[in-house]
């Protein structure tokens, strides 16, 4: 190849740079203005957060009490309260995590999908974290009796 | 006239790039703005939050979904995608499972007004019922 070709290869490639920028700034544009009223339509992580917390409570595999034919939901069994069981219960994906907080006489803490959980201080940032923090005036069971707590579920959700 | 160094070969290649261009971006952005695509988009979510709210169920429920067509509905994991049944781009929405039931397999290819039943008993059930 002569350096008359090779000159010309260049100057052609640098007329297409600044026409390529344009192009992407004007489909990002675009697909920004065509993305705004879908994205607010559909705004549903709080939705669903309330509707995944309430699992722990109502689920007879999560924490509901259940006697030998009727579960209930509102009343926590003590012993369903463990990793194992609530890991079960509540197989989410991986961008949501959950932390528990039942408050008896004591405090035990569980936390689901722990890398996300641990995020929860991060909350502050509405952009890229979608959280809820709900608690619960929960009667447990406890041996024979029934007994007054809280229930702290707090979720966070990245976006 | 063309600017010195363009040939006129080389400005009809120009201008044809930005018809083809053209053409391809207006089909991408009434895809993405069709009421088809909203309906999709829409089904997916509705579907998911009911299988996650279904979980919560500790009686017998069923949700019904009627006059639903030309979709394609695949549940797998804890994943469930709509598409259209003439492109496959498919909306996703990831619920949540209860590893205790049973978990859900179905792909229904739904084409004429039919509709969506899924309930929960034990596990949770999915079936498509033809009108």
């Amino acid at each position: 190849m002569n350096k008359k070709a090779q000159s010309d290869i260049s100057h052609e490639f640098i007329i297409w740079i600044p026409r390529i920028i344009v192009l992407v700034l004007a489909a990002g544009f675009v697909i920004f203005l065509v993305n705004i009223p879908i994205t607010k339509n559909f705004e549903i992580d709080k939705l669903q957060q309330d509707i995944l917390r309430q699992r722990f409570v109502y689920n007879e595999n999560c924490l509901a009490y259940k006697d030998e034919n009727n579960v209930y939901p509102g009343i926590i069994d003590k012993l369903k309260f463990n990793q194992l069981n609530l890991d079960n219960c509540f197989k989410a994906n991986d961008r949501v995590g959950v932390n528990l907080n039942l408050i008896t006489n004591d405090v035990k803490t569980i936390n689901l999908n722990k890398n996300v959980a641990e995020k929860l201080n991060f909350c502050f940032d509405t952009k890229h974290f979608a959280c809820t923090n709900y608690t619960y005036y929960i009667l447990f069971k406890d041996d024979k009796s029934l007994e007054r707590g809280l229930l702290n579920i707090a979720m966070v959700k990245l976006k | 006239m063309h600017k010195k160094g363009d040939s006129p070969l080389e400005t009809q290649l120009i201008w044809a790039f930005y018809i083809i261009l053209a053409i391809v971006a207006y089909f991408i952005i009434s895809d993405i703005t069709s009421e088809r695509s909203f309906f999709e988009d829409f089904i997916v979510r509705e579907t998911g939050l009911s299988i996650d709210a279904l979980h919560n169920s500790p009686g017998k429920t069923n949700v019904y979904y009627s006059n639903l067509q030309d979709i394609n509905v695949k549940i797998k994991e804890n994943f469930i995608e709509v598409s259209s049944l003439t492109k496959n781009i498919p909306k996703i929405y990831s619920f949540t499972r209860d590893k205790t039931l049973t978990e859900l397999d179905y792909n229904f290819n739904i084409i004429n007004n039919s509709t969506l039943k899924i309930s929960k008993e034990k596990n949770i059930y999915l079936e498509l019922k033809n009108e």
